[in-house]
């Protein structure tokens, strides 16, 4: 520890940070951090491909061509075409879509659940916080991905259960933030203030805390999206939840890995190679938007 | 108690001693001008508000700086090494052997899940030609003589499981392993009881004397300084800008800050309406256009020469010094307007 | 002795785990949809063998009373019966243990020797290369797919360098496993004196261990980094310094220890990645453990050996949480008050 004078005057506020409140602060923190802004334009182009992808591709995913299986990337096929000749581009591209559907949907669901969950357990306590505890504990005293992997084979082989059994891993992040946030603002004034004036208890959670809980939440909904497409992807690749033909990324590197093996490495290289960029997008997302609400928390 | 053959050769001589602190929010001019001198066996007292620079003094001559620090100028002599600019290793040999330092926050300032014996015995095994079997009776013995009961089996404690007051002592333990020649207490006795305080006060004081052992007396306390210590040398803003013998300080202090500081201490008859306390606050140190005396600001005696005329700063040799142009034993300046807007 | 208070204490505190993961593995077969006897005779079955099953299953019977069944097939050891191999679910989970563990081990070695070392220079080294190369690499490492990493790794090291073996399993065709002791072929060589067996072993087991490794790497990285940070500023090594103490000694007997205190915390989440990404390596590999075990028989839409894979994997997890805990309260004395 250093003895360093006390530095008696404030800092000025840089004059960007002052202009237009959170969305002023939003735009400073995004020019200081070139990294995060890589990342936020990433994510926008991630989303148009999901949105719009299937109606630009140069190919139908779907469309089988025999005599063109396993070409390597040329002028016309920018990513070459897989064993029943179909572009892998194309694929890609449509699989996008799916992928981030399922991740979306799977983390909004455990998100929802999950803070209700957590709300409940932090702001009631007793047999609330017991019960919802006991559970949180539960699904965490497996490895998440042999849960889910569970869970998938005994519901059934559907895109739905793996968007279940993710929402159901992701749980206990949500569980755990939203009862510490409660917890600790159980007992706070404006609480007490709002009980006193009549207000309900829902009423107090949903205008009063539940607001508070919302950044470090932003968090945690970016870093498990990127997490909740590698879980998809991985289900996929050993045959959970997506059956061809459809298109998705874990699939597809799991077709590509007959043949790497022989040479043809575009087949499994490219799903994967923009698997790992949306899940690297999500996490770098996630380390900003941290460094946004917390700085303090910045490792 | 005063040195009656005062030592010629100072055992430790700071002079024309400056410090600065790169930060992101400029240049912290920390420390300017310092000059210090300690003799063997006596006990000096630095004495000064929170942020006039006092601890990052000793660290600076300890060598155990922040990253940030510069220094800017001067030196610090220990016997003949100068230990600005020395090498990391021979510092490292100091440390612990012929100076040694004491903290603040003694439970925090020991290693949390390493028994207290064992770390008093990596100092020992570091510095002494002690033979590993020797070790951790030296380690026993240095708990007793700083008076912590039962000493074979404290061995064996965590800092944890002490209080801080014994914390403090097996701090002392620690310091004084190897008989340093000089001890740098760095307000060791803030945040413990006052019973405890006098405690360790009465054991730093025994043992230095015991061992003929110098001691720089880091505090805000100048209550605490005037029980202890033999001369107290006041800092501001990092700034000397008074020096002189325990008795001498308190019954004609010179400096508008040591009255005032004096004032602002509370005897055993004090009354709360009654305590004055120092108006303004420390100058931002970051400024470019600091003026000499860094007191301006807040004194009531303060001129237009204080602004611009540069101090002459006390000197290394001579036992009661001030650095100020209106000292207290002069006559008093004219209002300015400094005064008028202070005590507004 | 607090120690032993403490271990007991921890044991205990594992009981309700371990009945939460039995409790749930009994509802997900049981969830089944459709009929969970139709399940366990399999696709083939005609119906007077699933209702044999149904009756042997007990799946007849209210819910409590088939959960009491349950565990008590699981007390006497009986998992059930692989549809596609005949054998008992148990033994053969037995018998594909140890090539699962010894993966596992090995992939947290891989990352821990890399991880702990990098951690520590880059935060005794800010703002030096390898600080950057710490925070590329725990930014990125948690982005790699582990099935994608090892369908690379295999790709450039096998196909293009030639340098590793071909990634068909634990052991070349051409040697035999060593006596078995441990089921671990690396520890089992080494016992028998064989070192041509251990460094074919060796040579297998590299390519798979890396990449389960990979993915952890990233979060040991940035908490040994984040914490050997923290602990570097702090008091006590300001007293280690000023105390004159060497170099290494403030590093490792003050600092590293301190620091490693918050690693061992991270140890649980470490393992549930690494005993999923199990699954997912030895498929890549053709390892021959129990998450190899677990995907054949989702493809035969065999469901006694999934269950018993779940169940085995969540005690599994359960214990080594116990472990970590225990590891835990031995570095740090404070953790027995507060038991």
């Amino acid at each position: 520890m250093s003895a360093t004078p006390a530095v008696i005057a404030a800092s000025p506020a840089s004059p960007a940070a002052k202009s237009g409140g959170t969305w002023g602060h939003i735009r400073y923190v995004l020019s200081e951090n070139p990294v995060t802004l890589f990342a936020a334009a990433l994510f926008a182009a991630f989303v148009l491909l999901a949105l719009f992808g299937p109606y630009i591709v140069p190919y139908d995913p779907m469309a089988s061509n025999t005599p063109e299986a396993l070409k390597p990337p040329s002028w016309g096929h920018w990513f070459g075409t897989d064993s029943l000749g179909r572009d892998i581009l194309s694929r890609v591209v449509v699989a996008a879509r799916l992928d981030f559907g399922i991740a979306v949907s799977a983390v909004m669901l455990s998100f929802i659940i999950g803070t209700a969950l957590g709300l409940a357990a932090g702001f009631f306590g007793g047999w609330w916080d017991r019960i919802i505890n006991r559970l949180a504990d539960t699904i965490m005293a497996f490895p998440l991905f042999v849960l889910a992997m569970g869970i998938v084979a005994a519901l059934g082989n559907t895109v739905a259960n793996i968007v279940y059994a993710t929402a159901i891993i992701n749980l206990p992040f949500y569980i755990r933030m939203a009862r510490a946030e409660a917890n600790v603002r159980r007992g706070a004034g404006f609480v007490e203030a709002a009980r006193l004036t009549g207000n309900r208890d829902w009423r107090i959670l949903a205008m009063h805390i539940f607001p508070n809980i919302l950044p470090p939440a932003m968090v945690q909904v970016s870093l498990n999206m990127g997490w909740a497409i590698l879980n998809a992807a991985g289900l996929s690749f050993i045959g959970l939840g997506v059956r061809p033909p459809t298109p998705e990324w874990g699939i597809m590197v799991a077709d590509g890995a007959t043949y790497i093996v022989s040479g043809e490495w575009w087949v499994a290289l490219f799903p994967g190679l923009v698997l790992m960029l949306a899940v690297f997008c999500f996490n770098l997302l996630g380390d900003g938007l941290r460094d946004i609400i917390d700085p303090r928390r910045r490792t | 108690m005063s040195m009656t053959t005062a030592d010629p050769v100072p055992l430790l001589k700071v002079e024309d001693f400056g410090l600065e602190f790169r930060t992101r929010s400029g240049t912290v001019h920390a420390l300017e001008h310092i000059n210090l001198a300690i003799h063997k066996g006596e006990t000096v007292g630095l004495v000064g508000e929170s942020g006039s620079g006092k601890s990052v003094l000793s660290y600076a001559i300890l060598g155990i700086s922040d990253r940030a620090a510069r220094i800017t100028a001067g030196s610090a002599l220990f016997g003949s090494l100068n230990m600005i600019g020395a090498d990391e290793k021979t510092l490292a040999d100091i440390r612990g052997r012929e100076i040694s330092m004491i903290f603040q926050n003694p439970r925090t300032a020991l290693n949390p899940i390493r028994k207290i014996g064992k770390q008093i015995e990596d100092v020992l095994r570091r510095h002494a030609a002690v033979r590993s079997e020797d070790l951790r009776a030296r380690a026993v013995e240095s708990l007793r003589q700083v008076n912590i009961p039962d000493p074979e089996r404290r061995y064996h404690a965590y800092p944890f499981e002490l209080s801080g007051g014994m914390c403090q002592r097996v701090m002392i333990a620690l310091a004084l392993a190897c008989k340093p020649a000089l001890l740098v207490a760095d307000e060791p006795t803030t945040g413990l009881d006052v019973t405890t305080q006098a405690g360790i006060m009465d054991l730093i004081k025994e043992l230095a004397s015991e061992r003929d052992m110098a001691t720089l007396f880091i505090t805000h306390d100048l209550g605490l300084a005037a029980d202890y210590c033999d001369r107290i040398v006041v800092m501001h803003a990092g700034h000397i800008v008074e020096s002189a013998p325990t008795r001498t300080l308190f019954e004609r202090p010179r400096h508008p800050y040591t009255a005032q500081l004096i004032a602002a201490t509370p005897a055993r008859d004090s009354v709360l309406e009654t305590l004055s306390s120092i108006p303004g606050n420390l100058p931002d140190l970051r400024r470019g256009d600091l003026p000499p005396c860094r007191f301006v600001d807040r004194c009531t005696r303060a001129t237009p020469v204080c602004r611009e005329k540069p101090l002459p700063p006390i000197g290394l040799e001579a036992t009661a010094s001030v650095a100020c142009w209106h000292p207290l034993d002069q006559a008093a300046p004219a209002l300015t307007e400094n005064e008028s807007a202070v005590a507004a | 002795m607090g120690l032993w208070r403490v271990i007991l204490l921890r044991l205990v505190g594992a009981i309700p785990n371990l009945i939460g993961v039995v409790v749930v593995t009994f509802l997900l077969t049981r969830a089944l949809p459709g009929d969970p006897a139709a399940y366990f005779a399999g696709q083939a079955a005609t119906p007077e063998a699933v209702q044999q099953i149904r009756v042997k299953l007990g799946l007849d019977k209210p819910m409590p009373e088939q959960f009491g069944l349950y565990v008590r097939d699981l007390a006497k050891g009986d998992f059930g019966q692989s549809l596609s191999t005949g054998q008992p679910v148990l033994t053969e989970l037995r018998q594909r243990l140890p090539a699962s563990l010894e993966l596992t081990f090995c992939g947290l070695l891989f990352a821990v020797i890399v991880a702990l070392p990098l951690g520590v220079l880059a935060a005794t080294r800010p703002g030096s290369w390898i600080d950057h190369l710490c925070r590329v690499v725990t930014t990125a490492g948690v982005s790699l797919p582990t099935f994608f990493t090892g369908l690379l790794l295999a790709y450039v090291f096998y196909f293009l360098l030639g340098i590793a073996p071909s990634p068909l399993g634990r052991l070349d065709p051409v040697f035999s496993p060593p006596p078995n002791i441990t089921g671990m072929y690396l520890i089992d060589a080494l016992v028998a004196g064989e070192g041509g067996l251990f460094w074919a072993s060796f040579k297998q087991i590299i390519l798979p261990a890396v990449t389960m490794g990979l993915f952890v790497l990233a979060p040991l990285a940035r908490m040994t980094r984040a914490s050997m940070l923290g602990i570097l500023s702090s008091d006590f090594i300001r007293t280690a310094r000023a105390s004159g103490l060497s170099g290494s000694t403030i590093l490792y007997t003050y600092a590293f220890r301190n620091a490693m205190l918050p690693v061992v915390t991270t140890l649980g989440m470490v393992f549930s990645f690494l005993l999923g990404s199990n699954v997912l390596v030895e498929k890549v590999f053709a390892w021959p453990g129990i998450g190899s075990y677990a995907i054949e028989s989702l493809t035969a839409s065999d469901y006694a050996p999934i269950q018993g894979f779940v169940l085995t994997m969540g005690v599994l997890y359960v214990l080594l949480n116990l472990v970590i805990d225990l590891l835990y309260g031995m570095i740090d004395p404070r953790v027995g008050i507060e038991a």
